[in-house]
């Protein structure tokens, strides 16, 4: 139970920070995602997003984890 | 065809390398044998040190003194080699304009102060000086420098742990959570959970971490993803926790304001005002006075900026600075009020 918990406010600060540089580029590129599906990417891009050095690897995640989902979607 | 010297002058130049190799290691940290020899055989591989290679070393030991006056001793708590004196080794040798930054660097960040020994200036002052040779070095130790940076050296100690792991944080681009005593607290330290991004010290000689405020259990009206500077003295030492979560590489951004504030006369006359601020715009009036247009994100810092100029400076915008203003002059007022009228 406390650790559904740890691991419930680990994400919730994932997303605190994740989430204006996600918005961003929901923004720049179009993708008009709603608040669940900019959560969605950024907790299926997470364990690449940790690992990113600049703000542009960070797009470059987020748009290589936004295209994948978005074929993985429409592929029968 | 062989040549009869060639073998000797390899074997001399091999054994030269691996004492100027042995120095090397020595000038960046005080060593064991067993890591001289690491480090010189990680350096020569199969041409380094035998198996047995204490007594080689002792050798080279032996020359490094004999040959080149270095000085070299044994410390037998430590069991570490720790080089005192380069001798004919110190090589480096400066113009006369660098001895002079050189003390100027000397006098400004002086033994035992808190910024010289957090940022090791004095380790990298005390290495050059080594590697000096001893008429430099003591031509160093008589300068008195006409000019020296005032960093104030009255500061409380920072844990060195506390500096420690906020360094790491930065590092490592992750959140930080920490027990903090400010001014507004009285006896009981909150809880910050941070983003921190820098430390920075101050002319007054406090050492601040730059970071954005994420969460202050309990609260007390700070604005959360205000950037804040933690004076690193007041984090509660053993409190700091690096969290899991990485922030993004950009700052969160803190939120911006416009600052306005106009400068009196006798401040702004000679029309030489210093810009404090980004994106600082001075317009100077006819009598003399000046508006002074910014951009800034800490109304604490600012305020503590535009004290300097006492009441000869109103900050215009925005409200909330002019608010933080208004308290400050309640409790000037509420200290010097009472002994003025006590005075008449």
């Amino acid at each position: 139970m406390a650790e559904q918990r740890q691991d419930h406010t680990a994400q919730q600060r994932l997303l605190e920070g994740w989430l204006p540089l996600a918005q961003e580029a929901n923004l720049r590129y179009g993708w008009g995602l709603d608040a669940a599906g900019l959560e969605a990417l950024i907790l299926g891009a997470a364990p690449a997003l940790q690992r990113v050095r600049s703000t542009f690897e960070a797009y470059a995640i987020l748009w290589s984890s936004y295209s994948h989902a978005q074929r993985t979607r429409t592929s029968p | 065809m062989t040549h009869p010297t060639g073998g000797t002058k390899r074997s001399s130049w091999l054994t030269f390398r691996r004492r100027l190799l042995l120095v090397r290691t020595l000038l960046r940290s005080a060593a064991t044998s067993a890591d001289l020899v690491a480090a010189i055989n990680a350096e020569l591989g199969d041409q380094g040190y035998p198996a047995a290679a204490s007594a080689a070393l002792k050798h080279d030991f032996d020359a490094l003194k004999g040959e080149y006056g270095c000085l070299i001793r044994y410390d037998r708590r430590t069991r570490c080699y720790v080089l005192d004196d380069l001798g004919e080794l110190a090589l480096l040798d400066l113009p006369d304009p660098c001895m002079e930054a050189l003390a100027f660097l000397d006098a400004s960040f002086p033994a035992g102060s808190g910024l010289p020994e957090h940022a090791h200036i004095r380790a990298l002052l005390e290495r050059v000086r080594l590697l000096l040779p001893p008429a430099r070095q003591a031509q160093l130790r008589r300068q008195r420098p006409a000019m020296r940076l005032g960093v104030g050296a009255g500061a409380r100690p920072i844990d060195p742990q506390v500096l420690d792991l906020v360094k790491r944080a930065c590092e490592q681009r992750r959140e930080l959570a920490f027990d903090y005593l400010s001014s507004f607290d009285i006896d009981t330290p909150r809880r910050h959970r941070v983003a921190p991004y820098g430390v920075t010290f101050r002319p007054e000689g406090h050492g601040y971490l730059d970071a954005t405020l994420l969460e202050v259990t309990p609260r007390a009206g700070e604005p959360i993803h205000a950037a804040i500077d933690y004076r690193l003295d007041r984090i509660v030492p053993g409190s700091l926790e690096i969290l899991p979560t990485v922030l993004p590489p950009e700052r969160i951004p803190p939120p911006r304001y416009t600052l306005r504030y106009r400068l009196a006369p006798q401040v702004a006359r000679r029309r030489d005002v210093a810009s404090y601020f980004p994106e600082t715009q001075i317009t100077y009036h006819a009598d003399g006075s000046a508006t002074v247009t910014a951009t800034v994100s800490n109304l604490w810092q600012t305020r503590q900026v535009l004290l300097r100029y006492g009441d000869g400076c109103t900050v215009l915008e925005p409200a909330e600075l002019v608010a933080l203003f208004a308290q400050t002059a309640h409790g000037l007022s509420a200290i010097y009020a009472p002994q003025r009228e006590h005075g008449r």
